[in-house]
């Protein structure tokens, strides 16, 4: 009754609102039912029906899905992927905590001074080559670690953890000073429990970052491409058409499925965390955001 | 002489009580209370100066004579200094680049960022919370979802036998190719931008629209406004400065015209609007080595300067600066 109610209200502009988001919400969907379905086609039928919304029933096949993790390439880029991603993570947010609470100590000699330290990297960079010069310098180039390191540290996210703990009540951590916690233990059992919300919103953007991230290699793993993640598998298979010879299999047979199948595959983790993550999200984004 | 007599003891001439002196620290107390805090600030100096700062330095590359043999230090200066700014304005190339870039920011600017504060607006007006919860749900996913799986989703959706194709038969159009032809490249780009990084948009604006006083709303109702009234003369207006620092944010990407996305996207038949400096210097990056550093230095420079310009102009104007 209350709803039919509620319903009556609407005048024309509220179904139109409500019309419009509708068919933003069916554009946005349509591209990932139109990847699933061609995902578990039959190769003959997806490549005839590539607009297909739905598979039909009687061309439904599994073996995509089969393929890609039998595939040595695809399932090791997986592995170094997911490595990666929980690693830059880690190093991300580690970071971003440590330093973003010794900024927000509006006592600290040098504070200004190490303010704009930070901040001068956010409006200022080498450019990609010089960084790249710099980068094979170290001799990274080619290994593991070039894949994390690089980008691992970011200023903005040290800034907005320095917002977000400015926006903590100053007499909390009085109370944990006089209590006798000395810096560390007050960042450790008072900040972080307190900064749950920005600490997950910084973990999804580093995470889906990483995990989205296809330069790095592109740019510093041409020479071993054994540690490529799966980004650049996936570039070379379904965006770079000319090459590819990167996965071994053969793709006459499972063509269309095969490449929709990796698509899906890499939707997956991110429409994940996203989903896990997203009562965090806007609650960081703007707490984070707001000028001290 | 005169000037230097007058200006003794300025807080005498004044009457001014001399100011209370602080309670001194020794360095050394404050060595003691606050160096817990500098050795939680280490880990992100050893990294920005190893990731940042010194690869700043490597910009030297655009006024030597690069060889590899000797790295960025050893390599001797080149004559004139600036060769490799000269090559590079000389080049048809770049400025077909810069053009684009250019061109494409352009049309960001016109439809694409005006699109967020028009979804945020509008998206307040929906009464449902469980629908809007939904609706931010859905819209917010693309911006998470990588260019290079984007560019596969749309290579699939926008080919000749695609779903978009087949609708413009239906409809009596002729098959377009979005990849290979100039023009529908362009509308694909700024379409796809904007469906991409719109829910992230829209946060932003958003979270300024709750932070709005709801007395301003029932005073307008008093005055015997609509909600037409209501989002012109009230949403729009609160969420001014939010639009400006936005607006900063933007140009200071005047020149980056989104790596990812075009990279992915582009063939050789429309370098003509979509070669871009970022995929210029991208493709070029082993065999050009100063002319490509030359051109990043061009574009850091230029983007230092507009942020730090109209963030100027956005105090003056009144509005708050993004630092």
């Amino acid at each position: 009754m209350v709803k039919s109610k509620r319903l009556k209200s609407y005048n024309l502009f509220d179904w139109l609102v409500v019309a419009f988001f509708g068919l933003l919400v069916i554009i946005n969907l349509v591209p990932i039912l139109n990847v699933l379905s061609l995902s578990i086609s039959e190769n003959g039928y997806a490549l005839v029906n590539m607009s297909m919304l739905f598979p039909s029933f009687s061309h439904i096949q599994f073996m995509s899905y089969v393929a890609v993790f039998k595939s040595t390439a695809v399932y090791t880029s997986l592995l170094v992927s997911i490595l990666i991603t929980a690693a830059a993570t880690v190093i991300h947010v580690v970071v971003a905590i440590l330093s973003g609470y010794a900024l927000s100590i509006k006592t600290l000699p040098l504070r200004r001074t190490l303010m704009l330290f930070v901040l001068i990297t956010m409006l200022f960079s080498g450019g990609l080559i010089p960084t790249y010069l710099t980068i094979c310098g170290y001799g990274l180039d080619n290994t593991f670690w070039v894949m994390v390191l690089p980008g691992a540290v970011s200023a903005y996210s040290i800034i907005l953890m320095k917002n977000f703990i400015l926006n903590i009540p100053s007499s909390l951590m009085e109370a944990s000073e006089l209590d006798g916690a000395n810096p560390f233990q007050t960042l450790l059992y008072l900040i972080v429990p307190l900064s749950v919300p920005i600490i997950a919103t910084l973990c999804l953007f580093c995470a889906i970052g990483k995990w989205n991230d296809w330069q790095t290699a592109e740019v510093y793993m041409q020479e071993n491409k054994v540690w490529w993640p799966f980004m650049n598998v996936l570039q070379n298979l379904v965006v770079d058409t000319n090459s590819q010879d990167v996965v071994g299999v053969d793709l006459s047979i499972l063509g269309e499925p095969f490449k929709n199948a990796l698509i899906v595959i890499s939707i997956l983790p991110v429409t994940v965390m996203y989903l896990f993550t997203q009562k965090f999200l806007v609650k960081g984004i703007f707490l984070g955001s707001v000028k001290e | 002489m005169t000037q230097e007599n007058i200006s003794v003891k300025p807080e005498v001439v004044m009457g001014q009580l001399p100011k209370p002196e602080k309670p001194k620290i020794s360095i050394k107390d404050k060595a003691k209370k606050y160096w817990p805090y500098y050795v939680m600030f280490l880990p992100c100096i050893v990294f920005l100066v190893l990731f940042s700062y010194i690869p700043m330095g490597g910009i030297i590359v655009a006024f030597k004579d690069y060889r590899l043999l000797k790295g960025i230090y050893g390599s001797p200066f080149i004559d004139p200094i600036f060769t490799h700014f000269i090559d590079l304005f000389e080049s048809p190339n770049f400025w077909r680049a810069f053009c684009n870039t250019l061109d494409l920011f352009a049309l960001r600017l016109v439809f694409g960022f005006p699109y967020p504060i028009f979804l945020a607006v509008l998206f307040n007006e929906l009464k449902c919370a469980k629908y809007a919860k939904f609706v931010q749900t859905i819209l917010f996913i693309p911006y998470f979802i990588s260019w290079v799986v984007m560019a596969g989703m749309l290579k699939t959706i926008f080919n000749l036998n695609g779903i978009v194709n087949q609708l413009l038969q239906a409809m009596g159009f002729a098959k377009v190719d979005f990849f290979q032809t100039n023009v529908p490249f362009l509308i694909l780009t700024i379409l796809s931008g904007m469906l991409k990084d719109s829910g992230y948009g829209m946060i932003i604006y958003l979270a300024a629209i709750t932070g709005i006083d709801q007395g301003l709303y029932e005073a307008v109702e008093i005055d015997g406004g609509n909600r037409g009234h209501k989002m012109w003369h009230i949403t729009l207006p609160c969420i001014k400065s939010t639009i400006a620092i936005q607006l900063i944010l933007s140009l200071s990407g005047i020149l980056n015209g989104g790596l990812d996305q075009i990279y992915n996207t582009y063939s050789t038949s429309v370098y003509n609007v979509a070669d871009i400096i970022d995929t210029y210097v991208f493709r070029n990056i082993s065999e050009e080595v100063e002319l490509g550093t030359a051109l990043g230095l061009f574009k850091s420079v230029i983007s230092l300067g507009l942020i730090l310009i109209s963030n100027k102009i956005a105090k003056l104007l009144g509005g708050e600066g993004i630092w």
